[in-house]
């Protein structure tokens, strides 16, 4: 059985511009591998509800919310960031990941969204629906956690 | 040395090499042959007879199951004095015009001098019947129903994206407000209660309670004092108590409050030194009666407090799913407890992020806190996502279904005028 065919080329484009963004906002609050799976699963999501999803004001923070809800549906433990290869250490501690994992979800994802994938604040803020004040709010807290749990870094 | 900053940036390079692109037809290929992703969500995503006889045959058994739950309670010491079913007038409102987005779209809904308000799909929408909608201003994120009017958080006028807080009498027209000092003279996270919205300019906050704008906490109003529960620049937990939301007096903490706010995403609970437990909900009765919910590896305990200071384990029975320990490496926020709310005759409690909670996907109604018995429209999807919210004594349950699109919609109860408190 084939579904009826929504509008393919819309869609790519939109996908195209958005895949980036929603899956950088799921890996920072699910980690990398997930964060990505879970990006697919929710593009997956908004190409079958397409129709209604291209009316939405906000549709890649609509569907950031769908990709994690899917990966607590799933059930899993909390996010895993890989560890640092080898040949990185030099430049990125070892306990770097581990330190991300222990920030709570909003932390981690204002911390990984600003200083890892560069995004502005007024951009976390209209993803995760809150104020650029409360943005900064939560990446101070968490830096000032990293850099606790890190030790020895500026 | 290299800095944290460089280190993360380096360590989004990794990320991006590691889990780079997705190409469209990762996206595409199942649905062109109607697929959906494995796992529980393709039950009820699809319309086989299958899926809509186990809907209705989970709902019955939902039905039944909170009748038998209250009736097997019914010889305690405080008994319900009538099922749920039959404490709540529901009315069913469908999507259309007039009406408010569905979940998850409308975010937060308050009540004023009897009307509604409520933000969704980023708009400021406004009701006087909690039934027939208008459409408001843009921008604004309802924070909070106060006495004499309505708080809102928005960005202010200079362009550059700043949180600022809104106020209106009215919910059409609003101001934004502005300190002598041209600041905004409100923590960024703010919650105050029953508050005049004219006297919010006149709230000040100490130097203990951080600068304004990097203070971060929580405000209950018990009887007629407010205690606070924030955060210190040290990122230590405080508290402090005060009669007139102006001169402030630190207290030491209770040792099982943990992260307060972040309670909704509360991976790093247990790292703020208090304990291992999670602060999930506090709900008020009355005017000096509150209760606290903590959530932890074992499952949910329910607190007492007069003063919202000192506070004692209850002795309660709460939903049996919020007894259960999560299981083996299940993350324990996703048993903790989103929504605890107050009505005249009672409180509700709605799991975490309903329905996608192995705590159960039915909200709960306690008269007193002791028994919680099923809280559910009669003819409510099971497992349709929907949410809820609680405005005095009405109840706004925001309901969708891939299913069914005249399930779209909102659902209005109020509590029937025979129920009695226990």
């Amino acid at each position: 059985m084939v579904t009826q065919k929504p509008d393919v080329d819309s869609f790519t484009q939109f996908a195209a511009a958005n895949e980036a963004k929603l899956r950088h906002a799921l890996i920072a609050a699910c980690g990398g591998e997930r964060g990505r799976e879970m990006a697919v699963e929710a593009l997956t999501y908004g190409w079958e509800h397409w129709e209604r999803l291209q009316k939405m004001d906000n549709p890649v923070g609509y569907l950031y919310v769908v990709g994690r809800n899917l990966n607590r549906r799933h059930r899993r433990p909390g996010p895993v960031f890989i560890e640092t290869p080898l040949d990185r250490t030099p430049d990125i501690e070892p306990t770097l990941p581990g330190a991300l994992e222990r920030l709570s979800e909003r932390q981690r994802t204002a911390v990984v969204l600003v200083h890892c994938f560069q995004w502005t604040l007024s951009e976390v803020a209209e993803l995760m629906g809150v104020s650029k004040t409360t943005v900064q709010n939560h990446l101070e807290r968490g830096m000032t956690s990293l850099r606790r749990q890190i030790g020895g870094v500026e | 040395m290299t800095t944290l900053e460089s280190q993360l940036a380096e360590y989004g390079e990794l990320q991006e090499e590691m889990f780079g692109s997705i190409a469209v037809d990762e996206i595409t290929t199942g649905i062109f042959v109607a697929k959906r992703p494995a796992g529980r969500f393709s039950l009820f995503g699809r319309r086989h007879p299958l899926a809509l006889a186990t809907a209705a045959m989970v709902a019955v058994l939902l039905v039944i199951g909170g009748i038998t739950y209250l009736t097997r309670q019914a010889g305690g010491p405080d008994p319900v004095d009538q099922p749920v079913s039959e404490m709540f007038t529901w009315t069913f409102h469908p999507e259309g015009d007039n009406s408010l987005p569905y979940y998850p779209n409308t975010y937060e809904v308050a009540g004023h001098d009897g009307g509604f308000i409520a933000n969704g799909n980023g708009n400021i929408w406004t009701s006087t019947d909690g039934g027939t909608w208008s459409r408001g201003p843009i921008g604004l994120g309802l924070r909070s129903g106060v006495a004499g009017g309505f708080l809102a958080e928005g960005v202010d006028g200079s362009g550059a994206g700043n949180g600022t807080y809104w106020r209106s009498a009215d919910g059409e027209s609003w101001t934004e407000v502005v300190s002598e000092a041209g600041q905004p003279p409100l923590p960024a996270s703010f919650s105050w209660l029953g508050l005049n919205v004219d006297e919010i300019l006149d709230l000040s906050l100490p130097a203990s309670l951080g600068p304004p704008g990097a203070w971060s906490g929580t405000v209950l109003k018990v009887g007629n004092r407010f205690v606070a529960y924030y955060w210190n620049p040290e990122q230590i937990l405080e508290g402090a108590v005060s009669d007139d939301g102006q001169s402030w007096e630190r207290f030491e903490t209770a040792a099982f409050l943990t992260e307060w706010f972040d309670f909704e995403s509360p991976r790093s609970m247990g790292d703020r030194g208090f304990s291992d437990r999670l602060w999930s909900g506090v709900f008020t009765i009355g005017q000096d009666r509150v209760l606290a919910l903590t959530a932890d590896l074992d499952g949910h305990h329910l607190w007492e407090s007069t003063d919202g200071i000192v506070w004692d384990e209850f002795a309660s029975t709460l939903p049996e799913p919020l007894l259960s320990p999560p299981g083996p490496g299940t993350d324990p926020s996703i048993v903790a407890t989103h929504h605890v709310t107050a009505l005249s005759t009672g409180w509700t409690l709605t799991p975490w992020d309903r329905p996608f909670s192995p705590a159960g996907s039915s909200t709960y109604f306690s008269v007193d806190g002791r028994i919680w018995a099923t809280l559910s429209p009669p003819d409510l999807i099971p497992d349709a996502p929907s949410s809820i919210r609680v405005v005095g004594d009405t109840i706004f349950f925001f309901t969708y279904s891939e299913t069914s699109e005249a399930a779209h919609g909102l659902q209005v109860a109020t509590v029937d005028d025979q129920v009695t408190e226990s």
